[in-house]
């Protein structure tokens, strides 16, 4: 009798196998996940709003002796940038006055779609967004947030939605360099909402605040696209290379509509 | 016993769904627990091990997370094994070597 039953289990654990094995082999798991995904994305969307209002409540109250500090910092920033904006617009005339002596037109810089986030992966650092195939999204399109600030680039595709891989994805590398400064490396997803910008020359003078912008090499993100700014350089004497950790300029909070680049 | 599987089916999609977009916002250095797989553990515990809900408890949570993980870097099906194999570890540990006194 007991037996008949480890048998039985047996049996039905290889007809599972078999089952997900057809499964994978057909592709027909994205029909399933696509079929789920429609099913729950109004759900999704509640849950993501609800709970992005609620840790907004809760971070405020938390964050409180860091928002104050925050705050005065900003404070003194926006002071700075007042005189910045002041020589920037007069720099704008200028190039306005130059376009129209060259009759150069003002084409956008990029072609973008509009999309919002439903969902989080379990155990890496993807998100669901519900932009798929039938929207014209295919594989490797860049994504950054509505700061123009660089989330990632489209994984998987579905009919009605799409995988984004975050740059902090451990699958995530891609070329970048320092503003303003003749200095590239590489930056290397971490997990867990983290990222290091990698191979940076030894000699190479990066400061803490540097903001890290995208380059074109590669051609999977247009050039210049905010990454985020160094917090912390590493170097080693035995390494060749140093490592910049990188705060990145986007978080949970304020992830809701996103822009797919679909042509830059 | 198909009421309870229906139960089970309802709670596991509730679960998934609030944890893949409620509860990320609500994560501690980057990590959310994984309540399927506590959900699953619990079950398969707090029953009696001759009992079949547990089984069929990994084999659905195992089902929901394999759906709602975009992309976990392994086959569609792998966490359905592992929950399913987990149960089947439970039970068998709990029937083996766990006497549970009568009351």
């Amino acid at each position: 009798m007991r037996a008949r039953i480890a048998w039985k289990t047996i049996l039905i654990f290889v007809l599972v196998v078999a089952v997900f094995l057809i499964l994978n082999l057909t592709s027909f798991d994205k029909e399933i996940k696509n079929f789920f995904y429609s099913l729950s994305s109004p759900i999704q969307k509640t849950f993501w709003q609800t709970g992005d209002n609620i840790s907004d409540f809760f971070s405020g109250i938390f964050r409180a002796q860091d928002l104050k500090k925050e705050t005065e910092v900003l404070r003194s920033q926006n002071l700075g940038l007042y005189n910045q904006i002041v020589f920037l617009k007069e720099l704008e005339k200028e190039n306005e006055t130059l376009r129209d002596a060259l009759n150069i037109g003002l084409a956008e810089k990029f072609k973008l779609i509009l999309t919002q986030v439903l969902s989080k992966d379990i155990s890496t650092d993807s998100i669901l967004i519900n932009k798929g195939s039938k929207d014209g999204i295919l594989e490797s399109f860049p994504v950054v947030t509505s700061e123009k600030v660089l989330l990632g680039r489209i994984g998987q595709v579905f009919d009605n939605f799409s995988e984004v891989i975050l740059i902090t994805n451990k699958e995530s590398s891609f070329d970048a360099k320092i503003s303003e400064k003749d200095i590239s490396g590489v930056i290397k997803g971490k997990g867990h909402l983290s990222a290091d910008l990698t191979l940076l020359p030894k000699g190479a003078e990066v400061l803490i605040e540097d903001l890290v912008l995208t380059t074109a090499l590669g051609g999977i993100f247009p050039d210049g696209i905010l990454v985020g700014k160094v917090k912390e350089i590493k170097k080693s004497d035995i390494d060749p290379f140093q490592t910049a950790i990188i705060e990145l300029r986007f978080s949970w909070t304020y992830l809701e509509d996103l822009f797919i680049i679909t042509e830059f | 016993m198909v009421r309870k599987i229906i139960s089970l089916v309802i709670g596991f999609y509730i679960l998934v769904l609030l944890q893949t977009s409620f509860f990320v916002h609500f994560e501690a250095l980057g990590i959310v627990p994984n309540f399927i797989l506590i959900a699953l553990i619990l079950i398969n515990l707090l029953e009696r091990p001759e009992r079949k809900l547990g089984i069929a408890a990994g084999f659905l949570g195992g089902l929901f997370l394999d759906i709602f993980s975009i992309n976990s870097g392994f086959f569609f099906g792998f966490y359905t094994l592992a929950s399913l194999l987990i149960s089947l570890f439970i039970k068998y540990i709990l029937k083996k070597y766990v006497k549970i006194p009568a009351i």
